[in-house]
């Protein structure tokens, strides 16, 4: 890895949501960082905290839940900390965000140039014509034909890959140094799903950004993202070069993973026995240790920690 | 070539598109109603005569060609009164309106948005306040304050404005967790400016039809008010206080003094509906 401080560095994040009946630990000392110019996924079952993980980064956790512990670092700053009118001049400035749903996330009211330029002149000191002219140059450079025109049109009148184009060119407005994908890919077709995942690509390429692909679907992970960071349960399970992992996982958790997305040489689909565990208390042990086949006394008591093995980082007492 | 062709394409579609609705607009009866009513408004006092002339001569004349409405028992002309009157109840009605959004809307908005004790502040706020009947809310304060046209507009604004908090406020709701205001929030976008520009715009529709409903209120009140003797005094063409100032004579067979106002309060009161039911259809 590089020599230069990560992008973005986490430790030991966690996090607490207060209902009236019940509080959830959903983060439980999340720990991983981004590089620069770096793409990775983080990968995870639903209710592993990997959206939290997200919302947290961009300092929009929803209501009733909160940091409890842990740090958030970029440039120098620990955003686990900072105020929420600092936050709004780093979010889409340095930290963007591209939803599973772009159309839902393009007023429906309102022109999609007009969306856009409205992000540029938050975080720029541009006038409305050049706002315009620069939202009009953001969906050329995205490859929608005849921009002019469109910059002009409404959401509904915009195909889906077109929507996910304008939420991406919203995104990538003020050239983010990070930029999170949220399932982008979730809901669509296999054709359209490799069309957005190296359209993404492009771009943060492109514009010298990092990616953090959030998805549940670890067979995405492998054409896109040069680093993995596998999450069960509010912890990271797993980290390291995609290639690495995806060949040969040594978590448990993550072998797991990776098997219930390939079909077994006799054309059976396997799963992973049990149901993920409700976070409703503060770990003790691994999260996975009711679900694990290698699981003994010591998983359940023992909080394994993120330590080094090779290439990767692993947190599992038995290997 | 091709850009030439697609130009010239999207400006017809976009006069096609424009003659379209003005059609629609034209042939819908409601919103022709509405503009002529606000046509005679405008520019109707012009063709009449003076609406508080007295006339030495004959009073309470039943309508003829010289004076198609009549005259009432001060001998002023019934058609001058009506078409000034318009004048009169619709800018009332219009300001008392404006008024009564210009204030519910954002402190609606704001209760949504913000959520928590914010909400329920102004939520039991406007609760209390819709507990009266608005007339009798209207006519206390009217009572108190004096009977001014502006005191007028300005009770007739006050007892609605809980009708547009509560109405903002459940528009405002449902679209404070959508996607898009996500996006605008990630995007760095403030509270402020996500309220005005991304929220405001979409509870726009209902906003206008619930306008065009109160105007019609506004009117009704304003009217309700001049009939019970707390608003508007007689000379001034007043449709309610005309309607009152010729009831003492339906009974005698002289209905022509009470009838047309009457029929001007129904017929403006009946278009601002429609026009708001046809608004509200807009919104699929």
């Amino acid at each position: 890895m590089s020599n230069t401080s990560p992008l973005i560095q986490i430790d030991n994040l966690s996090a607490r949501i207060r209902n009236e009946d019940q509080t959830l630990f959903p983060l439980q000392g999340v720990s991983f960082s981004i590089e620069r110019n770096v793409r990775m996924a983080l990968v995870g079952e639903s209710g592993s905290g990997k959206s939290l993980t997200a919302s947290a980064i961009l300092g929009m956790l929803p209501t009733g839940s909160q940091i409890t512990d842990g740090t958030i670092i970029m440039n120098e700053r620990n955003l686990a900390l900072i105020s929420e009118k600092e936050f709004q001049k780093i979010r889409g400035k340095e930290i963007s965000i591209v939803f599973q749903n772009p159309k839902a996330s393009l007023n429906p009211v309102r022109t999609v140039g007009s969306q856009i330029a409205e992000v540029l002149r938050v975080h720029e000191r541009i006038n409305q014509k050049q706002s315009h002219d620069k939202a009009i140059q953001l969906l050329e450079s995205l490859g929608l034909p005849d921009p002019k025109k469109r910059a002009r049109d409404y959401p509904h009148q915009y195909s889906g890959g077109m929507a996910q184009r304008a939420a991406l060119a919203m995104a990538m407005a003020c050239q983010p140094s990070l930029l999170i994908a949220d399932e982008p890919t979730s809901g669509l077709d296999a054709t359209l799903q490799q069309q957005v995942l190296d359209l993404l690509t492009q771009q943060v390429q492109h514009q010298k950004s990092s990616l953090l692909l959030i998805t549940h679907d670890i067979s995405v992970v492998g054409a896109t993202c040069e680093q993995v960071a596998v999450m069960y349960g509010g912890r990271i399970m797993e980290v390291g070069p995609t290639e690495l992992i995806l060949r040969r996982p040594m978590n448990p958790y993550t072998e797991k993973l990776i098997e219930s997305f390939s079909r077994s040489q006799d054309g059976k689909m396997t799963s992973i026995p049990g149901t993920v565990r409700p976070p409703t208390t503060e770990l003790k042990g691994c999260p996975f240790a009711d679900r694990c086949h290698m699981a003994n006394k010591q998983c359940h008591t023992h909080l394994p920690e993120l330590a080094p093995k090779g290439d990767r980082l692993i947190a599992c007492i038995n290997v | 070539m091709l850009q030439d062709q697609l130009n010239r394409d999207a400006k017809k579609s976009l006069t096609h598109n424009m003659k379209w609705w003005l059609i629609k607009i034209l042939y819908t009866p409601c919103y022709l109603a509405l503009a002529i009513i606000f046509l005679i408004a405008l520019i109707g006092p012009w063709f009449v005569g003076d609406p508080l002339a007295l006339s030495v001569g004959p009073r309470l004349t039943a309508p003829t060609l010289a004076s198609p409405f009549g005259t009432d028992q001060y001998g002023m002309d019934i058609l001058s009164r009506v078409v000034n009157g318009a004048r009169i109840d619709l800018l009332a009605g219009l300001s008392a309106a404006m008024l009564a959004a210009s204030i519910g809307m954002p402190l609606g908005a704001f209760a949504a948005y913000r959520g928590g004790v914010w909400d329920q502040v102004m939520l039991r706020t406007s609760e209390s306040f819709q507990a009266f009947p608005v007339l009798i809310l209207a006519m206390g304060a009217i009572a108190a304050l004096g009977s001014s046209m502006l005191n007028m507009i300005m009770v007739i604004a006050l007892v609605n404005v809980p009708v547009y908090i509560r109405l903002t406020r459940s528009a405002v709701l449902p679209l404070r967790d959508k996607d898009f205001v996500l996006a605008a929030r990630c995007a760095g976008l403030t509270d402020w400016k996500i309220l005005r520009r991304h929220i405001l715009p979409n509870v726009a529709p209902v906003i206008i039809a619930q306008f065009s409903v109160n105007c019609a209120w506004a009117i009704q009140i304003l009217a309700a008010l001049s009939f019970v003797g707390l608003g508007v005094k007689l000379p001034t063409p007043e449709w309610g206080a005309m309607v009152r100032g010729g009831s003492d004579y339906i009974l005698y067979g002289q209905w022509w003094v009470s009838v047309f106002p009457g029929l001007a309060i129904l017929l403006t009161v009946l278009t601002l509906n429609q026009v708001a039911d046809r608004i509200g259809q807009i919104r699929r």
